[in-house]
């Protein structure tokens, strides 16, 4: 009878021996994998940081190609190089084009 | 040594370990909140990332406003303290005088918050950046460029530092250019140098783009022949409105004087869009409209004869004079040589309100609506009709006022033969246009006949001839009023018109306000833009020429044989 008990107390102590020592095992292993999740929202959050400066910096770029390509392509510039350097000129008169 | 005294130093000693935990205790749990709150109002800052504005397009798709990032250098002038030469490499780095900066340092000491320089570019930021000057603080924001510059300025309008819309387009369109500002929260050190972002509250949101039905083109060649005309007629200023007729879209729309949208200070007097905000009296614009009720009447058409002998004619007080005696003319003719006494006869004989009618039909003293700022109705009322005199001079267009822009909608109901449809600045994709039919289709016919004999040999106006095209238009020379009435050395000179007249797409209006050097008359000031100004539109645009070449119409056998 008294044996039986000891048995029971000592089974009841194993068990809950174990539950801590897995409770114990998965805190770590939470804890560790929380430190992990810091450390890559870290990373990640320079390489946003990081890819919006990038993006700025090509937004800049487009809007400066858009009006650098606007200024060239603009009427001004056109009938400037098409008379200065082509030497064109509007037909003066009127004439028939034969085939 | 006795055992007391050792007991009294432990009990100092456990007091005070005992006030430290009672304080530590008082300050972990009941002092929390307010402690949290202190530190967190001292090193967490919500900052906004601005949105980028949208881009503004014309029809074509090229740009009209563009956005470009930018930063701002600001400092806080209670925490920094900076030496002559911090200041001098600053200054140098944003070119700004040194004495400026420092003056704007001192005189904001107490301040949290200066601007040592707005819309610093890219590389001019990078500069500061590598400074690494304490306390020297960079935030993102936006610039705007208009590549057309004073070309589109009325139109396009132009934004405040703040890049907010003022002017133009970027004020009407400005809710649905300027996007939504993002905010994160972020943690700073001592120095105010971000450590950490702590949340990201919100992405910004972009600004929509815009297109406007603008044709940048056409915009440059109307606001290049309206420049050259204002400045070789000494004017004040002056106007053209180019409308597509197909849909009622705006073309283009010019004002001189103008301003550079790049750098506004000092150029306040070319801001206004005068094409909108502008009433003028439009002086014998009006005539095709007197003669439209004159035809729809019924008992006139374009042959009818009026006697205009001896040239003069008095309503009461008021004496109205032709240049010169015209005899007895056909309608088509009065119209043609824009004669007041043909067309005041014409408009006592028809019924008291017929011209008046005729005129808010087409739209005169409409509100237009196109949306942008400081569009103004000009002026026509039906208060005073009964006088002889009053109807006399609406006929030949005195005692009303209209926009160039007014001017543009009413002939456009000409242009699609009888339909009214809104003006637009948008793509009417956009905005999808109402028609409603005003005018029967073959009364406007034979007015917009009447109208080519105005650019004719014998017309008022053979200057605004297109060579290939027919043109219906009519000129205009309206007096001003001065101290003493109506003077005789200040004159607006009008010309409207649409063209091709057998199928029209484009009505162009012109008006040049008070030429001073010699001529005056909308014949030989305004009709010589409309024709440069419609003439390469149209060849622009790849319209079909609808007329023999003059030069060639001895050789030339078909209408088909036109040089492209």
């Amino acid at each position: 009878m008294a044996a039986a008990r000891k048995s029971g107390r000592a089974s009841t102590v194993l068990l809950w021996g174990g539950c801590f020592a897995v409770l114990l095992v998965v805190i770590a292993i939470s804890g560790l994998s929380l430190v992990d999740q810091a450390h890559e929202m870290r990373g990640l959050y320079s390489t946003m940081a990081e890819v919006q400066q990038q993006q700025d910096g090509l937004l800049e770029e487009h809007s400066r190609l858009m009006l650098e390509r606007s200024t060239l392509s603009s009427m001004q510039t056109i009938e400037a190089v098409a008379e200065s350097e082509l030497d064109m000129h509007f037909p003066e008169g009127v004439g028939e084009v034969l085939r | 040594m006795s055992a007391w005294r050792h007991y009294v130093v432990l009990a100092v000693f456990l007091t005070a370990v005992a006030g430290l935990c009672v304080r530590v205790i008082y300050l972990g749990v009941s002092d929390r909140d307010f402690l949290q709150d202190q530190g967190d109002a001292r090193s967490i800052r919500q900052e906004t990332i601005p949105a980028m504005r949208g881009v503004i397009y014309d029809r074509q798709g090229e740009p009209l406003a563009v956005s470009t990032p930018v930063f701002a250098v600001w400092t806080d002038p209670s925490q920094a303290d900076f030496s002559n030469t911090d200041v001098q490499r600053l200054a140098d780095i944003v070119q700004v005088p040194a004495a400026t900066l420092s003056e704007r340092l001192d005189g904001n000491a107490g301040r949290e918050f200066v601007y040592l320089k707005r819309r610093a570019p890219w590389a001019m930021a990078e500069r500061v950046r590598a400074a690494n000057l304490r306390h020297v603080y960079l935030q993102p924001e936006y610039r705007r460029y208009y590549p057309a510059a004073e070309t589109t300025a009325h139109v396009v309008g132009v934004t405040n530092i703040d890049d907010q819309g003022i002017e133009g387009s970027e004020f009407a369109f400005d809710a649905q250019l300027k996007g939504q500002h993002g905010g994160k929260v972020v943690l700073k050190d001592l120095r105010g140098n971000t450590v950490r972002d702590l949340d990201y509250v919100s992405a910004p949101v972009y600004g929509q783009d815009l297109n406007l039905s603008i044709d940048l083109r056409l915009q440059f060649l109307a606001y290049r022949e309206l420049k050259s005309a204002v400045a070789s007629h000494a004017a004040k200023s002056g106007s053209v409105v180019m409308v597509d007729a197909s849909n009622g879209e705006l073309l283009a729309l010019v004002n001189q004087p103008s301003y550079n949208p790049n750098n506004i200070p000092e150029q306040l007097k070319g801001m206004r869009n005068r094409a909108i905000t502008d009433a003028y009296e439009p002086g014998s614009t009006i005539k095709p409209f007197t003669a439209l009720a004159a035809l729809e009447s019924g008992r006139y058409d374009q042959h009818t004869t009026i006697d205009t002998a001896p040239g003069f004619f008095r309503i009461g007080q008021k004496l109205i004079q032709d240049p010169g005696n015209l005899e007895a003319i056909s309608l088509g003719r009065s119209l043609a040589k824009s004669s007041q006494v043909a067309f005041a006869k014409v408009a006592l004989d028809l019924e008291e309100q017929a011209v008046f009618n005729v005129l808010r039909r087409a739209g005169i003293g409409d509100f237009i609506g196109t949306g942008l700022p400081g569009e103004t109705m000009g002026f026509l009322t039906a208060t005073q009709l009964r006088y002889p005199v009053v109807r006399a001079s609406l006929a030949y267009g005195y005692g009303l006022s209209v926009t160039p822009l007014q001017l543009a909608h009413a002939y456009l109901s000409l242009a699609t033969l009888g339909e009214k449809l809104p003006l637009s600045i948008l793509p009417t994709k956009v905005r999808p246009t109402t028609r409603e039919r005003v005018f029967d289709r073959r009364v406007v016919q034979e007015v917009l006949a009447m109208m080519e004999g105005v650019t004719g040999a014998e017309g008022t106006a053979p200057g605004a001839g297109i060579d290939g095209y027919r043109v219906a238009g009519k000129t205009g020379t309206a007096r001003l009023v001065g101290p003493q009435g109506y003077t005789d050395e200040r004159h607006v000179a009008w010309f409207a018109g649409v063209v091709p007249v057998s199928d029209p797409r484009l009505v162009v209006v012109v008006v040049i306000n008070e030429p001073t050097a010699g001529m005056t008359g909308g014949g030989v000031v305004a009709a010589p833009v409309f024709s440069r100004v419609a003439g390469r539109s149209l060849r622009l645009l790849g319209v079909a020429p609808d007329a023999q070449m003059t030069a060639a119409a001895d050789n030339v056998t078909s209408n088909e044989a036109a040089p492209g």
